[in-house]
């Protein structure tokens, strides 16, 4: 899969996470007290204003000091009584349509149908869920107010924190039943869609001979189901595999007959819904002639995730493991990889790219015989490294050597990747190559993917409810998609504004809203650079200036996309906890900021009505 | 206290209200909504089995535009569309841009379902079908090591055509597209011999296209023929072609040719590599008969150039009949009037002209210009009006097989169908194995056996191109002959023989 930025561990990203964490909340409210500060001083006067927030501070810090759970629970249980009262339930009508009618627009001949299947239903399941609950969050308070509801509540001796945290919860809660019943139906869904199985007759196979008529094996195809079909090998005894088509293989073996009367059993889909737990190393390049590289060569690709290393040079990437032990991995190294292959010339196009994999002491650099291997482009190749290696001394003579006694170095071990055929190409990233520690359960990975979901329901929440506190319905309807969406593009907003600040126009070609409506209406591309001119200056200028706050804006507010993980799970990979720890946190952070900008904004308009 | 009283007051007092207790602008709008639909439904009523439908469902039936006039109706498409809200334009355009994106990653899984989505929303749509199937057999395709894959996404698009078939039953172009495909992509590039011996063996292909096409079918040039010659079942049906007609209807005829050229290359002669170049021309002598559109509004055949020519011939010999010495006369005066200087320039070679001189010949040749319209225009009164008609006729023949002449160039139409009348001959049927057969001795190092099938592909050569002029003065033709002949003079240095002298084609040689 494309990890395209390393997942830092837990512990490492904790500290200074928090600590930007508390700098920005610090400056946030520092801020908004400010900002109070000098709205009521216009009214009030300074000092008086000063006072005001002062006490609206201690008020509101008090406040949420004597939250007490009951009454939470109680105001949450009437959020939940509410959502039902609205019919909150016919989503689940809605997406048992969808489930009912995504066969007419999922393609079972995809390349890869358990992605398509997975990315499809997780979508649906985390757009559901999240709009249910941005509906019901923004709306209700305010109808609350209008109907002068709320005040059957506020008369009663609860804090305002207890009302903006109990709708919280209570519409959490109701999303994460509709999550729990929708991630069921839609893991019911996903794996009947891809289980399949295929016929083999002995006629659709060929038998491979020897010269004196010795059978060596079969070649064949399997039938055509769910729109593919394999292509079979089997030794001569009739077991084997399948090739890899759509992402998956099957176990093939001869049940009972002989010759034309043999039968054979397909085994079921294997390789489509897996969580593999890889470790990671980190990749380095040595250029043509063998010395450390920054990178590897670029062979003009758009995409500049992998690097490309020369055939039949000194040219290798080499990945670093750290944290091997004998007792994780006792058969040896199961390494899993992925090679991407460029061609200079077209060679002989019958023959796949060949190449060759290493393992090196990164402490003596004893390193091992080469282990030869064809690059299979887009499909994860396993290769085992065992435990006793072959290794070829400097005077040519070959000894036996102990994958852990003497490649294995206080725990890290070097894999290099070398492509053999000169003028060929192949093309790594870091993530391409890893060991398998072992496999996690589907099931389990799929749960944790919902998980991402539910952090993003939870701040959709928190968000919606928020900003109800102050805001009519629509209003606040349309605010809580403004800050989704802002988070949305953060990355986005972020790359345009160092254009803009740098003048690096290559990075995020187009530029501001201003420039780009300006190249809209001229029909300028986006690429060409305008000519310096009052005009532009002026333009690029105000830009800048309205870029600035959505900068600001976009670091400040989540991005539900990071939160999702449905890509690992669509890949096949274990989500790492290090990930899912990370989001919980960020999730908790977001959850905390708006609880208690929720709380004091109710509170403000309590104590100004 | 006392404001907050008021609006209070004005808060409780009751609202006008005018019928059915609706505010007067309220019951306004509706009012308007009600009147804005008497036209909108004379606008918009439907068709059906019996009615005609109002004057929008009139436009499409005239135009044909009506979905199910298109193709077949797919309900899950209907279905994005109006679920779409009609922002279905916005949707495709940020579909292009993830397709972009998809492609640019490497993630065809997403790239497949954004495509399938992307047609689902323009199912009518042509450029869509036709740059994202191009996308995927041509581009995408080669962006795998493996043969086997590279073909599973060429026929991805083709595939994906076929959808597009479905869906657009008026539009001979994917169709085209499709032979286009099945023709150039798997028969021309660099894989074309796994390609081709992959489709050949490609029996779900073959049953979802054809159930119980041969083997000797499954060639790629005829299944691409056979994409073609539907095509033109559609286009002939009255279907606007919104393509270049002279192109688009030669493919037939190309296709054939190529699947004749390939058997010979694949080293299959005799009956049926004469077989494949009699369909070649079978297919020819249709494209030479069927009726082109050209810029000049002027239909025309090309295989009716010579026929135009013999009617001008004919015209003019009526024109000298009736107008005897009429045309020779009128070049005669118009010699007679011109200048001295003029004279004594055209009496100078061209070469030696100088820049003066040349203008001044330039104008006499346009004065001494006569052509039968000018003739008739002086005609006698008593045949004015015949002659004049007979030179309207000879000048619309003339320039009718000035067009065909152009249009034949741009196929190079008179080369194919020198080519197709040669290719049937025992002489280039010999011709053609005897080199096949040489080369292959050649690259085995069989030096003395290659030496003798290159003289006799060499002899067979001769008749060849002593039986066609157009050959014979042929480029390409040429080209290919010194290609052999210069494999022969290798073969010769390695045998230590000398090139002969003379050799049978020094002709070609010495056009070199």
């Amino acid at each position: 899969m494309v990890l395209e930025q390393e997942i830092p561990a837990f512990a490492e990203w904790i500290g200074p996470a928090l600590a930007s964490y508390l700098l920005v909340a610090a400056l946030v409210a520092v801020f908004a007290a400010v900002l109070a500060w000098l709205s009521m001083s216009t009214v009030s006067g300074p000092l008086a204003a000063g006072d005001r927030v002062y006490r609206g501070v201690l008020a509101g810090l008090a406040d949420l000091r004597g939250m007490s759970c009951g009454r939470i629970w109680a105001l949450a249980r009437l959020a939940i009584k509410e959502s039902l009262r609205r019919n909150v339930l016919v989503v689940l009508g809605l997406f048992a349509v969808i489930v009912l009618f995504a066969g007419w627009f999922l393609d079972p001949q995809s390349v890869n149908p358990g992605k398509l299947y997975l990315g499809f239903m997780l979508s649906a399941t985390n757009l559901l869920v999240c709009l249910v609950v941005l509906v019901l969050s923004v709306f209700s308070l305010p109808a609350d107010v209008k109907a002068k509801a709320i005040q059957t509540v506020t008369t009663k001796p609860v804090r305002t924190g207890e009302i903006v945290l109990g709708r919280i919860l209570g519409f959490a809660t109701v999303g994460t039943v509709l999550l729990a019943i929708m991630g069921g139906v839609g893991w019911a869904f996903v794996v009947r869609s891809v289980s399949h199985r295929h016929e083999l007759a002995a006629t659709d196979l060929l038998a491979d001979r020897l010269e004196d008529g010795r059978v060596t094996g079969f070649e064949g195809r399997t039938s055509l189901d769910r729109g593919h079909r394999h292509r079979v090998e089997l030794d001569a005894g009739g077991n084997g595999s399948t090739d890899t088509t759509q992402g998956h293989r099957h176990t093939v073996r001869r049940v009972a007959g002989e010759g034309d009367a043999a039968q054979y059993d397909v085994g079921p889909v294997e390789g489509l819904l897996e969580a593999r737990q890889p470790l990671r190393g980190t990749l380095r390049f040595l250029d043509r002639e063998g010395v450390p590289s920054e990178k590897g060569i670029s062979v003009g690709a758009e995409w500049t995730y992998r690097q490309y290393i020369e055939g039949g040079s000194l040219a290798a990437a080499i990945w670093t493991f750290e944290g091997i032990t004998e007792e994780q991995f006792p058969e040896g190294l199961p390494l899993e990889m992925l090679v991407r292959v460029f061609r200079t010339y077209m060679g002989n196009i019958e023959k796949g790219i060949a190449g060759s994999v290493r393992v090196r002491n990164p402490t003596s650099q004893l390193q091992s015989d080469p282990f030869y291997f064809t690059a299979k482009e887009f499909t994860i190749d396993s290769l085992l490294i065992p435990r006793t290696l072959a290794a070829t001394s400097a005077d040519g003579g070959t000894r036996q050597i102990d994958l852990f006694e003497d490649i294995v170095s206080g725990g890290s071990v070097e894999v290099v990747l070398q492509c053999l055929e000169p003028s060929q190409y192949y093309g790594v990233a870091q993530a391409d190559f890893y060991l398998r520690r072992g496999s996690g359960s589907f099931a389990l990975n799929y749960l944790k993917s919902c998980l991402g979901i539910w952090f993003a329901m939870v701040l959709v929440t928190a968000i919606g409810v928020m900003f109800s506190t102050f805001l009519a319905g629509p209003v606040a309807l349309l605010a809580t998609l403004s800050v989704v969406l802002i988070g949305q593009f953060r990355e986005f907003i972020d790359r345009l504004f160092d254009a803009q600040i740098t003048g690096n126009s290559k990075t995020m070609p187009g530029g501001g809203p201003i420039e780009s409506l300006y190249r809209i209406v001229t029909q300028a591309s986006i690429v060409v650079d305008l000519e310096q001119s009052p005009l532009v200056n002026a333009m690029k200028t105000v830009d800048t200036l309205l870029l600035a706050p959505m900068r600001l804006a976009a670091s400040l507010f989540p991005s539900l996309s990071s939160l999702g993980t449905s890509d690992f799970v669509a890949s096949g990979f274990d989500i790492p906890l290090n990930l899912l720890g990370q989001n919980a946190c960020e999730t908790l952070g977001y959850f905390v900021a708006f609880f208690i900008a929720g709380a004091f904004c109710l509170k403000a308009r309590e104590v100004a009505s | 206290m006392k404001q907050t009283h008021n609006r209070e007051a004005g808060r409780n007092r009751p609202e006008k209200t005018f019928w059915l207790g609706l505010r007067p602008e309220t019951l306004v709008m509706l009012i308007l909504i009600a009147v804005l639909l008497v036209p909108l439904s004379a606008l918009s009523q439907p068709r059906d089995s019996s009615y005609e439908g109002g004057y929008l469902a009139k436009l499409r039936t005239a135009a044909q535009l009506s979905q199910a006039d298109l193709g077949e109706i797919d309900p899950a498409s209907e279905t994005m569309r109006l679920a779409s809200l009609g922002l279905k334009n916005i949707a495709v355009t940020l579909l292009w841009d993830r397709a972009n994106y998809y492609k640019k990653v490497e993630d065809w899984t997403n790239l497949s379902a954004v495509l399938e989505q992307m047609t689902k929303l323009q199912p009518n749509f042509y450029s869509v079908w036709d740059f994202q199937a191009h996308n995927l057999s041509y581009n995408i395709s080669v962006q795998f090591d493996d043969y086997h894959d590279r073909y599973a996404w060429v026929m991805k698009g083709i595939e994906f055509l076929r959808q597009g078939v479905f869906f657009n039953t008026r539009e001979p172009r994917l169709l085209g597209r499709m032979g286009w495909f099945i023709g150039q992509k798997i028969g021309r590039s660099d894989e074309k011999k796994q390609y081709r011996r992959l489709f050949k063996a490609d029996d779900d292909f073959h049953e979802r296209d054809r159930p119980g096409r041969t083997l000797a079918e499954r060639d790629n040039w005829l299944v691409g023929r056979e994409k073609y010659l539907a095509a033109q079942v559609v286009a002939d049906a009255g279907v606007p072609l919104k393509t270049t007609p002279l192109i688009f209807h030669s493919e037939p005829m190309m296709m054939a040719i190529n699947y004749a050229r390939n058997l010979e290359s694949d080293g299959i002669f005799g009956d049926k590599a004469r077989d494949g170049w009699e369909l070649a021309g079978e297919e020819l002598r249709r494209y030479a008969v069927r009726e082109i559109p050209t810029s000049w509004d002027v239909p025309i055949r090309l295989g009716l150039r010579e026929a135009e020519l013999a009617r001008a011939e004919r015209l003019a010999a009526e024109l000298e009949t009736l107008l005897p010495g009429k045309f020779a006369a009128m070049e005669a005066e118009r010699s007679a009037a011109l200048t001295g200087a003029q004279r004594q320039a055209l009496e100078v070679p061209p070469l030696d002209r100088t820049e003066d001189q040349q203008d001044l010949v330039a104008k006499a040749e346009q004065a001494m210009k006569v052509n039968w319209p000018m003739v008739a225009r002086d005609a006698p009164a008593d045949v004015r009006d015949q002659a004049q008609r007979l030179a309207a006729d000879y000048i619309e023949a003339q320039e009718t097989a000035e067009i065909i002449d152009r249009y034949r160039d741009i196929v190079n139409f008179d080369f194919w169908r020198a080519t197709c009348e040669m290719e049937v001959t025992d002489s280039a049927l010999r011709a053609r194995e005897a080199t096949w057969q040489a080369e292959k001795d050649y690259e085995a190092a069989r030096l003395r056996p290659a030496k003798e099938a290159f003289e006799e592909a060499f002899a067979a050569y001769r008749e060849v191109l002593d039986a066609s002029d157009v050959l014979r003065s042929d480029a390409l033709t040429r080209e290919e002959l010194i290609e052999t002949i210069d494999q022969y003079r290798e073969v010769l240095e390695q045998l230590d023989e000398p090139f002969p002298s003379p050799f049978v084609l020094d002709d070609v040689l010495k056009n070199e």
